[in-house]
């Protein structure tokens, strides 16, 4: 048996590996949602497919159960130079363009462990190029699905397999390059864990991978201990599903019953027939995202702390769609709202460990359409604002929230001049909104503002699709407020539209523009209780506004002198506090 | 020196194999498309290792298995130094060598001395393909994308083992998984029929024996085909047709075709064919020339096809048309629009050198895609095609009535069972008759128009219903005159009548509600007044033609008491009518 400071050694070393993995993946494939936006998760899997480490949460639990569909799919028919490839959501994957690679890793001819790489291609055909098409009512028509299907044979890539599935993409050479990229993350996991394999012996190297997963639920058990036998329940409403049903609710019972973690969603509503439904492993990866927020930072997330959780999501439910239901955008909805209703069940119980970690993100892109031959009309290119439409996450005890990108976002901030280079158009003005952020002891982060201005037709046209959602949380927590809401606002020709709920596949005029609005994050704790020095701070840095600093954190500031009046604020604290002042949110619209 | 008798037995024998093969696919298929309708094709290929040729095929649909010798040839190119004993192979790709998406190519090599020689073949149409819409005839579709999932050729069965994914990968793309591997299996088995006895019929005589009478077949066919060239004097001839729509926006799209004989050959030149359009109906080259053959194989009836036939007539298809499109136009109903018109546009300018060889050889279908659920199987889904709403489009041909049914070259498609249609789906015919007065008068009068009523009972069904031959129905030939074209009309006799006079998606028919379609059967052959006057008032006693209408469109008078012609009447209105063929022959919608 390893002992306990190999063990740690070793744990750090496969979570460097898979940081290299994942650099490589990044710094090699082609399409900028990968290369940009880092939509890619890489994980080590013990030889019964536990997973060992991950480098991205939002795919936890996902990439635990494509580990378990396709290693069971061929379990009796895999050998050590084959790569395995699947994209199916409905085996464990995420949505259609994110495609999985998996392999094992041998020594001495025997298959120890595996690797994964999961990234997110641009197109896998269906209707609606970049696969988010909030018309789907099943899975067909959002792309194509790939179950486990074996990509190389005995280090042999199957040419039919890869022609196939790359002749589904419409932008198949791109599509052929982020499969290259996602082999070269494999070779590059393969041949570390050779290494070490090869340096620390492999009886040594497999202990250390079992010992991180039982390690990773033996924390993750004791912690919940700590907590006690507790029960809490908590929900959130999607205000709509992009097809007309409104008011879509989701609601989780949470239990913890000696360091087990019980999340119940047996109330929570039907699927719907939009592309906002998830899958289990989905839903789970999302629901854990404040649970182990709430935890901290030294719990890993493997197998071993999946082990601790039940999850009950009734099946025909939005957390558990029936096949062929579309799933498309459940990474944002209904994933952040399972996120939200269990930061809602847990802010009673944990108060000062809940923020809102989920994203508050929108979905908008532009399809350009042009004809190339005769009248034959092409989509030519997905464009992306999904970078713009981050919002502000929340504070948390201890800490403001820092504006966007959200926390659970692994997308980086957007390089204006980048993205001006490669779309047509311009980017008008990205800034944070004043008085836009929740107020608290700990205040949210600002919302943002983005003017962009949207290329003209040339001829070919573009055709907007935007999918707008209103801040769902009522307050912030611990006592703070709400942030601002989310708005779109188009200019397309002479119309102006606000948008509602969906806007889909529309085609935009001459001198179209679009204003997105984000909301901020929530405050955290009771504003009166905020430093005043930290509320002037955010006057000068234009986050705060005067009136609202002496509106919703009682800090009355000499506009001239940019002064705390410290006498008149004291005294306005003291009656704010004494009527039990609740401020209302604050909106400068 | 191979002995013709031989020679001519070897040829009915591979005649007999194709009539197997499809024997095996009608009684093992699933599908009612394959068990009823017909809609595949059987054939055996053979490769010199230069080209590929087509030996025999079934009696089934040309316009499926003329342009298999193009998949079989993508398919060998595809696995050029990668084909081994026992593989089975696939083709679906419109631009690897299919024709649409659901038109499958499923072929078995036989080797010897390690190369592949024969190829016994199915091609089926399927009635599911993934993709946004079922049954794959998206008339909404820019994209080959939008019209299902796309198979590179593969590989599905490997040295004798079938590759599990590759078939999970179709399942996975497919609304009916079950019933398309049943028909796939189908498929195989019938290939493997076929194998079977071409590898007894090499027993029998021996390898150079066969081949040497595949020498014989291929150039005695050529042979026939130069002599019949020969006798038609040289010279150009030009002919066009004009399909009325694209089914998205784009109308009267020509195809122009000239053809030049000269000597023992000919040439078929498209040049002046419109432009590839924006709607699904361009049509990939395999499909075009397999159009183009169609229609010689009818001026010429008595010679054997395969691919000698084709020798002497060399097809100039240029890029870019809606005969050969470039990806990713969408193709999806090119297989019947605008392939009828490429085959009319060949038959017109056929009609210039053997007028009395030359009719209806093509269909103006209109199709009817039917799904939904269906309460009598528990609620299970279905998806079919309702070939009642498009029966009749045989035309008349010197020396024979149309029949009746479809014509010539579609003629193995058979119309399935209404009362079996009744007991699988939600439906209630009330009427499926020829009507009076709507066959294309002529010397020989086409097929009457045949009308369909129908209605759905316990459950709403989802239509999408595609019409074309509203404007311009088929012609008619050597003067005669043209069908009565074809219509359709939603909720018939309701609150809500409308005509389809294009194109209808999703169309929900409720429960109770009638839908009509007429089928315009074909066009005329020869002048009306020249029409045997007993076969008038035969038509008459029929209810084919009215006792109106043999006096309007064929100048016979017929005595409505006695039911005998006035033939005193008929000389003289005969001959007030032959002195302006306008008058006479116009069939009242």
């Amino acid at each position: 048996m390893v002992d306990k400071i190999t063990a740690e050694v070793l744990r750090s070393k496969f979570d460097a590996v898979v940081a290299e993995m994942r650099a490589t993946v990044i710094n090699t494939a082609c399409s900028t949602t990968v290369s940009e936006a880092n939509q890619c998760c890489n994980g080590l899997f013990t030889e019964a497919g536990a997973l060992v480490t991950i480098d991205n949460p939002l795919y936890l639990s996902s990439m635990a159960d494509t580990a378990a569909a396709v290693l069971d799919y061929f379990q009796y028919d895999l050998g050590s130079e084959d790569i395995l490839l699947t994209n199916d959501p409905y085996g464990g994957g995420s949505r259609l363009q994110e495609f999985t690679a998996f392999a094992p890793v041998s020594f001495e001819e025997e298959i120890v462990l595996y690797v994964g790489v999961r990234a997110h291609t641009e197109d896998i055909g269906g209707d609606l190029r970049g696969n988010y098409n909030p018309r789907a009512t099943d899975i067909w028509a959002e792309g194509v699905r790939c179950p486990p299907v074996k990509i190389y044979r005995d280090g042999k890539l199957l040419k039919d397999t890869l022609n196939t599935i790359a002749l589904n993409s419409r932008n198949p050479k791109a599509f052929r390059l982020d499969l290259e990229a996602m082999f070269s993350a494999i070779r590059i996991g393969q041949t570390r864990m050779a290494e070490l394999l090869h340096d620390y012996g492999a009886e040594v190297v497999l202990d250390a991978l079992d010992w991180s997963v039982d390690y990773a639920e033996a924390r993750f058990s004791s912690m919940l201990k700590d907590w006690g036998d507790i029960s809490a329940e908590g929900s959130c409403r999607l205000m709509h599903d992009c097809q007309g049903r409104d008011n879509l609710d989701i609601r989780v019972r949470l239990e913890t019953t000696n360091g087990r973690l019980l999340l119940d969603f047996s109330e929570t509503d039907a699927q719907s027939t939009g592309f906002i439904n998830t899958t289990p492993a989905q839903a789970l990866s999302y629901a854990l995202l404040p649970v182990f927020a709430a935890l901290g930072t030294d719990v890993p997330k493997n197998a071993g702390s999946l082990r601790c959780v039940d999850l009950v999501a009734p099946e025909g439910s939005l957390v558990n769609a029936r096949m062929p239901a579309p799933t498309g955008w459940s990474a944002s909805h209904v994933g952040t709202d399972l996120a939200l209703a269990v930061t809602d069940a847990l802010s009673g119980l944990v108060p000062e460990k809940v923020a809102n970690v989920a994203g508050n993100s929108m979905l908008i892109y532009m399809i350009r359409r042009g004809i190339r031959n005769g009248f034959t009309v092409e989509q030519l290119a997905f464009i992306d604002y999904a970078r713009f439409t981050q919002g502000g996450c929340s504070g948390a005890a201890g800490r403001d929230g820092w504006g966007m990108p959200g926390i659970s976002s692994t997308t980086p901030l957007p390089s204006i001049e980048m993205f001006e280079a490669e779309v047509d158009g311009e980017i008008r003005k990205l800034e944070y909104v004043t008085d836009s952020a929740g107020a608290g002891q700990w205040r949210g982060g600002p919302g943002t503002e983005a003017c962009i201005e949207l290329p003209a037709p040339d001829p070919d046209e573009f055709y907007l699709t935007a999918c707008v959602f209103p801040r769902q949380q009522a307050a912030g927590f611990a006592g703070g407020t709400a942030g601002t809401d989310n708005s779109v606002l188009v200019h397309s020709g002479e119309a102006k539209i606000n948008v509602e709920n969906a806007y889909v596949d529309q085609l935009l005029g001459q001198g179209s523009d679009l204003s997105i609005r984000m909301g901020g994050g929530a405050g955290w704790g009771n504003p009166m209780a905020r430093d005043p020095e930290q509320v002037l701070a955010d006057v000068l840095d234009g986050y705060v506004s005067l009136e609202a600093a002496e509106e919703q954190y009682g800090v009355i500031v000499d506009p001239e002198k940019l002064q705390i009046d410290t006498a008149r604020t004291a005294e306005l604290r003291k009656e704010l506090d004494m009527n039990d002042y609740r401020p209302e949110k604050y909106d400068n619209d | 020196m191979i002995d013709v008798i031989t020679a001519e037995i070897i040829r009915e024998y591979l005649e007999t194999v194709s009539e197997e093969i499809s024997k095996t696919m009608e009684n093992t298929s699933v599908s009612t498309v394959f068990s009823e309708a017909h809609d595949y094709s059987t054939g055996v290929f053979y490769s010199d290792g230069k080209e590929v040729s087509l030996l025999a095929r079934a009696n089934s649909q040309p316009i499926h298995i003329y342009a298999s010798v193009h998949s079989v040839e993508t398919l060998l190119k595809s696995f050029k130094y990668n084909l081994n004993e026992g593989d089975i192979v696939l083709a679906t790709d419109p631009y690897s060598g299919g024709s649409h998406i659901p038109d499958w190519t499923l072929m078995k090599p036989v080797f010897y001395h390690n190369k592949p020689v024969f190829f016994p073949a199915v091609r089926a149409h399927f009635i599911e393909v993934g993709g946004p819409v079922p049954g794959g005839y998206n008339s909404m579709a820019t994209e080959i994308w939008q019209e299902g999932f796309r198979l590179a050729p593969v590989k599905i069965c490997e040295k004798g083992e079938m590759r599990r994914d590759i078939v999970n990968l179709l399942a996975g793309n497919n609304r009916l998984p079950d019933t398309m591997e049943g028909d796939l299996n189908a498929m195989i088995g019938a290939c493997k029929v076929g194998e079977d006895r071409i590898v007894r019929l090499v027993e029998k005589y021996g390898l150079d024996t066969v081949l040497e009478s595949v020498d014989y077949i291929l150039n005695y066919s050529e042979r026939q085909v130069r002599a019949e060239i020969s006798s038609w004097p040289d010279g150009e001839y030009k002919g066009r047709s004009i399909l009325e729509h694209d089914f998205n926006g784009g109308i009267d799209i020509n195809v122009d075709v000239t053809i030049n004989v000269e000597g023992d050959g000919c040439t078929v030149d498209f040049t002046g064919t419109h432009p590839q359009t924006k709607g699904f109906v361009n049509s990939v080259k395999g499909n075009t020339l397999s159009w183009v053959f169609t229609e010689f194989s009818v001026v010429m009836p008595d010679v054997p096809l395969n691919s000698g036939f084709f020798r002497p007539i060399e097809v100039t298809a240029p890029e870019g048309t809606v005969i050969n499109p470039l990806p990713p136009a969408p193709v999806g109903n090119s297989t019947l629009c605008i392939g009828s018109d490429i085959g009319q546009a060949v038959m017109k300018t056929l009609e210039k050198i053997v007028p009395e060889k030359t009719g209806s050889a093509f269909i103006d279908l209109t199709i009817n895609t039917v799904f939904g659920l269906n309460s009598h199987y528990d609620n299970q889904m279905y998806v079919s095609f309702d070939y009642s709403t498009t029966p009749t489009s045989s035309g008349g041909a010197c020396g024979t009535d149309g029949w009746g049914g479809y014509s010539a070259p579609h003629a193995s498609l058979r119309i399935p069972s209404f009362e079996l249609q009744e007991v699988m789906y939600p439906f209630l015919y009330y009427r499926n008759e020829y009507s009076t007065d709507s066959a294309a008068p002529g010397k020989w009068r086409g097929s009457p128009a045949h009308q369909m009523l129908r209605m759905s009972t316990t459950d709403p069904v989802i239509n999408f219903i595609q019409v074309q031959a509203c404007r311009r129905p088929l012609k008619g030939f050597a003067g005669g005159k043209e069908a009565a074209g074809n219509h359709v009309i939603l909720d018939y006799g309701g609150d809500n009548e409308e005509e389809v006079r294009v194109a209808k998606a999703d169309y929900a028919q409720k429960p109770g509600e009638i839908m009509y379609a007429q089928s315009g059967g074909g066009g005329g052959w020869g002048d009306p007044l020249a029409r045997d006057v007993d076969a008038v008032l035969q038509d008459v006693v029929d209810e084919y033609v009215s006792i109106e209408g043999a006096a309007r469109d064929y100048g016979v008078v017929i005595d409505p008491g006695t039911m005998t012609i006035d033939v005193t009447a008929t000389e003289t209105l005969r001959s007030s009518l032959s002195a302006d063929p306008a008058t006479h022959g116009r069939t009242p919608a």
